[in-house]
């Protein structure tokens, strides 16, 4: 009779006790039972695989293994999503996985247990984001792309709500491994999540009621540590909410958590917003532009000369000469008041969606579609916030190249309705400033004028010689006969 | 009882290094097979079987099979789950969303019990079994299916000094050779790793020169995915070892319109290239 059990979703294995002996299963039913020696007990022990403990009467090995399909589903997605940020993988197997991943988010426990566990930790400074968020710009067709982007939208809340729980419960717990044990549980009931998205929307939420609520539900034992930790922690936090990220180094009073009781308001003086423009009149955006909201856009640039208007009147724009060694990345940032980048991702008017020449359509119907080469470009401009739009839209005639000879041959395409040049839109609040930087070094910034009330106009521009830098140049032809504008090369959708 | 090269004190023969000056003294089940007495019985077997062979004209038969187990190594099969776990666990991204509890089952699995006394386990390792991983002996690199469909082949670096062979499956080898708590293991069934292809010549010599074999690996090692008749030679290597261990992994590929397992398949095998590990298309 089984009366205990150990099941590990990452490993597929579930382990039982039976008169006194071990044994192992998997989940099809030539997998096991067998005897699980000691060493194989070792073996899986050592792999720092997460188990789950079952127990009861009269445990059955369908009972058994039906568990274990359930726990193997929620961490095969999980890792699925996770590899979404591996660094190490190629975009295609990240895409691959996430992919996979559709089907089995299709479960709500599944979908469930992956969010809460990707809502309880920062994300790595070894993962890299950018699959993860193409999948977010997404949101709407892709599960993965909702997760991806709660995750992505929560670091600084997840950051906050982590390094409370830290403050607050600092040695309460008799061990490492009961807060280990009590953390999991927390999180994998979806406390943790829950509390996140309540920090991220801003509004007074008591975090230790919840907790304890929550704990109760558990079953904890009344002996437990974080159950007398409790006692303290209320009558410190009772009332109080958080409502910011919590910056690092600061104290628990003073990060964010406010007394209810002492809210009250203040007169405001209006301030109209001064509005900026950068007109960019070529380039080739390195993001897909099909999705609406994007958490930021890069676009490969060559050659950039920069006009700055101040109020209408010409200032000096940003000296590339002065940017830092070794980056070709030029960052537009808004700066709120309080010192911290405002991050609200961008945003491709449906006018721009509509009239920007994707790289597929102009190989369409053709034999070979020849990718970007980021790395050709003079500078990767980068936005993280910005409202894009189209400007010029006329026809625009193409020629066919022969990829040996770069002679023309006697093809010709035309387009209507091309966008020539692409506007992107800001609008500084009172405190703000945009800053063009290179790596750690601030290019340009729009706080040196002062006295500027209206507007602020960049313009960003290539010379027709650039054609050939764009449409060949820096995509990969391998010989392919190629698309080449006729004059002056309006800005393209690289991808797709 | 043997001694101490260095301080001279009795040896306890079931840990790895003196307890009273903490000299290494080296794997106890690799110190078990190689003493005299285990030595000289596998060694009298091997000749006897080779005179046997010589008798009936049937040495030469046996000297290629010899000389391939010469080269063979250990394997350990797994789950597509079990596998992508194992390469990745180490790694950030992966490892902080995982909530594993240290100690969560590692109590319970060391309580004590009567009935483990009586187990395989205790008649072979006395009392190091916790530290004895298991794996198999292969020409080809395929291992026991029933243990998962991705056989790992280990390093010989990195688990040579450590492992030690027995001639079967240690599941059918006690119940065959009646051992029980009181009788000892019979000599001449087990090897060190560099007298493996002995153990293998007295193992399956007869078969091999009775019957004739297209594929001499799976004479060494025939599975067809059940435990109970699985049949090969099975290795103990002392010690836990990482993906580092790994010399390739031998599976097949998976179908596209599998999307879920071909995922997790690309993406092991990105992690062997990553790692410098090879896959090796079965």
């Amino acid at each position: 009779m089984i009366e205990q059990a150990f099941i590990s979703g990452p490993l597929g294995k579930a382990v039982y006790k039976e008169d006194g002996q071990f044994y192992a299963i998997g989940v099809a039913a030539f997998e096991g039972p067998v005897e699980c020696r000691r060493g194989d007990l070792s073996f899986l022990l050592e792999l720092g695989a997460e188990f789950i403990e079952i127990s009861g009467e009269n445990i059955t090995l369908d009972d058994l293994r039906s568990a274990l399909e359930q726990e193997r589903q929620k961490h095969r997605a999980l890792q699925l999503l996770v590899s979404g940020f591996d660094a190490d993988l190629t975009e295609e197997t990240r895409r691959l996985c996430i992919e996979a991943a559709e089907d089995l988010l299709e479960d709500k426990s599944v979908w469930s247990f992956v969010r809460n566990r990707l809502m309880s930790r920062v994300i790595p400074s070894v993962a890299d984001t950018r699959i993860a968020k193409e999948f977010a710009n997404l949101e709407a067709t892709y599960k993965a792309g909702r997760i991806y982007a709660e995750v992505l939208n929560s670091q600084s809340a997840i950051e906050s709500l982590l390094r409370f729980l830290g403050e607050a419960t600092r040695g309460k717990y008799k061990s490492e491994e009961e807060r280990a044990s009590i953390e999991k549980r927390l999180i994998d009931v979806g406390v943790f999540a829950e509390m996140v998205a309540a920090i991220r929307a801003g509004g007074p939420y008591d975090i230790e009621s919840k907790i304890q609520t929550h704990l109760s539900d558990l079953r904890f034992n009344p002996g437990s540590p974080l159950r007398d930790s409790q006692k303290t922690k209320t009558e410190k936090v009772t009332n109080i909410s958080l409502t910011q990220p919590v910056p690092s180094g600061e104290t628990q009073e003073s990060i964010g958590i406010e007394v209810k009781e002492t809210r009250f308001t203040t007169p405001t003086i209006t301030v109209q917003p001064i509005q900026v423009s950068v007109v960019l009149d070529s380039g080739v955006f390195l993001i897909d532009v099909r999705a609406e909201k994007q958490f930021d856009c890069q676009i490969g640039y060559f050659a950039p000369e920069f006009k700055v208007y101040a109020d209408w009147k010409t200032v000096e724009g940003p000296d590339l000469t002065q940017a830092q060694i070794g980056i070709r990345e030029l960052t537009f940032r808004i700066i709120a008041a309080d010192g911290k980048e405002r991050t609200d991702g961008v945003v491709i008017s449906e006018d721009l969606r509509k009239h920007l020449l994707l790289r597929a359509t102009l190989y369409e119907g053709e034999a070979y579609s020849p990718p970007v080469i980021p790395a050709r470009f003079d500078w990767i401009l980068n936005f993280n916030s910005g409202y894009f739009r189209s400007s010029n839209v006329k026809a625009r005639s193409f020629k066919q190249c022969h990829g040996y000879t770069h002679q023309p041959t006697d093809r010709r395409k035309f387009f209507s309705d091309v966008a020539q040049d692409v506007v992107i839109h800001y609008n500084l609040a009172d405190g703000e400033r945009l800053e063009i930087a290179s790596g750690n070094n601030v290019l340009w910034d729009s706080s040196r004028y002062r006295d500027v009330t209206k507007r602020f106009d960049i313009e960003i521009i290539g010379s027709d010689a650039t054609a050939e830098n764009y449409f060949r140049d820096a995509l990969d032809h391998k010989g392919h006969d190629y698309w080449i504008i006729n004059g002056d090369p309006g800005p393209i959708g690289g991808r797709p | 009882m043997a001694t101490c090269h260095n301080c001279h004190s009795e040896l306890v023969e079931t840990v790895e290094s003196c307890f009273t000056c903490g000299w290494y003294i080296g794997p106890p089940n690799v110190r078990e097979v190689k003493k005299e007495v285990e030595r000289l019985a596998l060694e009298r077997r091997y000749e006897n079987k080779i005179t046997d062979l010589c008798e009936t004209g049937d040495l030469e038969a046996i000297r290629g099979f010899e000389e391939g187990v010469k080269a063979s190594c250990a394997v350990i099969n797994m789950s597509i789950d079990f596998l992508y776990h194992f390469l990745s666990y180490k790694k950030a991204v992966y490892s902080t969303y995982g909530l594993s509890v240290e100690g969560q089952i590692r109590i319970p699995a060391k309580k004590e019990d009567a009935s483990r006394r009586r187990s395989i386990d205790a008649m072979l390792f006395a009392d190091y079994g916790e530290q004895i991983r298991f794996a198999a002996l292969s020409l080809d690199g395929v291992g026991p299916k029933s243990y998962g469909p991705y056989s790992i082949k280990l390093r010989e670096v990195t688990i040579g000094h450590r492992a030690t062979l027995l001639e079967e499956n240690s599941y059918s080898f006690v119940p065959k050779h009646g051992i029980n708590s009181e009788s000892g293991i019979p000599l001449g069934y087990r090897a060190a790793w560099d007298e493996r292809h002995k153990l293998a010549v007295c193992k399956l010599a007869e078969s091999i020169v009775s019957e004739k074999f297209d594929d001499l690996s799976k004479v060494l090692l025939s599975s067809n995915g059940d435990y109970a008749t699985d049949d090969f030679i099975e290795v103990h290597i002392f010690g836990p070892f990482d993906a580092n261990a790994i010399e390739s992994v031998k599976g097949r590929t998976i179908a596209p319109d599998q999307k879920l397992e071909y995922a997790m398949l690309e993406r092991i095998k990105e992690l062997l290239k990553m790692a410098g590990k090879d896959w090796v298309e079965e």
